[in-house]
């Protein structure tokens, strides 16, 4: 009886550490326990926030479950950054322009940072994530 | 009498070797933890790179996916950095001479090291500055001047074959 109370209680001291640790973690990704789906978010500024981001994500998998699929199984990170082609930066650099992109080699997608020039709706920022995460698997689908 | 002493001691002894079994599989773990963050391994690549720890950006991480993208994204460059590299150093203050910040650096003292002084979230830059140093450490291992233009254009190159619109 000593014995179990002992090792239920371990149990329970090793569950609530690791649901403190989940959330803690979870402050800086996009979490979907029923999906397994599990995304973390990179922030460049404070003109956009973690849950503009989270919220497309949430719209994808409202209206295109297929897609969502895709992306939680092909992405692991979506970071607000520019799309640089060169050294430079600024506007004038090529890619800075662009909506976002997905970089090959990784599970990463680039998601361009709302500024003075470009503003992104929910709407927009789902359909780049539908676009760039069906990149992804296409790339990863060749190893 | 004899036989429960007996049982007790095997009791005993099977405990002692399950407690020293346990601290083997934790050192065990934690080690090879450790190695994974600070190497890359490659053996069927024959690729061996020892990565230096950052403290200040805590970026090994982003080092490790660096490689990775090379690795995956443009086998030949993922080889001329095996072949010329062996450190790569991710501290934000280089050596003297050497700009730091969101760049890179190579330094004809230590030609199998380059510096990457690249923040977390700057993946696909990582990777150019990784392409670019690289470049460098190429130039002075076939005694060719050094040129930065030349090496402009390969990081350049690979932000482009890596990104997908």
């Amino acid at each position: 009886m000593m014995g179990i109370k002992k090792y239920l209680k371990i149990f329970l001291k090793i569950s609530i550490i690791t649901v403190v640790i989940y959330f803690i973690t979870g402050v800086f990704s996009y979490s979907d326990i029923t999906s397994f789906c599990r995304v973390k978010i990179d922030m460049m500024s404070t003109r956009t926030s973690r849950n503009e981001i989270a919220d497309a994500i949430r719209l994808l998998k409202k209206n295109d479950q297929e897609s969502y699929k895709i992306f939680c199984r092909h992405v692991n990170r979506v970071s607000e950054n520019y799309c640089r082609l060169s050294h430079k930066s600024g506007s004038s650099a090529k890619g800075w322009n662009e909506g976002g992109c997905y970089i090959r080699g990784s599970k990463t997608i680039y998601l361009r940072p709302n500024d003075r020039d470009a503003k992104f709706t929910t709407q927009q920022r789902a359909e780049l994530l539908k676009k760039y995460s069906r990149a992804s698997k296409n790339f990863w689908e060749r190893f | 009498m004899e036989n429960l002493k007996s049982f007790l001691d095997l009791l005993y002894y099977i405990m002692t070797i399950g407690r020293l079994v346990k601290i083997s599989v934790i050192f065990i773990i934690f080690f090879v933890l450790i190695c994974n963050y600070l190497f890359h391994v490659d053996v069927k690549n024959k690729c061996f790179l020892r990565i230096k720890l950052s403290l200040l950006e805590m970026n090994n991480t982003s080092m490790k996916n660096a490689i990775k993208i090379l690795k995956y994204a443009s086998p030949e460059d993922y080889r001329d950095l095996c072949e010329n590299v062996r450190v790569i150093d991710p501290s934000i203050i280089p050596p003297v001479g050497c700009p730091g910040f969101e760049g890179g650096c190579f330094h004809p003292k230590t030609p199998k090291v380059i510096y990457v002084s690249t923040s977390q979230r700057t993946l696909s830059w990582t990777a150019s500055v990784m392409v670019h140093e690289t470049c460098h450490a190429i130039q002075y291992r076939e005694s060719r001047p050094f040129s930065e233009e030349e090496c402009y254009s390969e990081g350049g190159r690979i932000l482009e074959k890596i990104t997908e619109f």
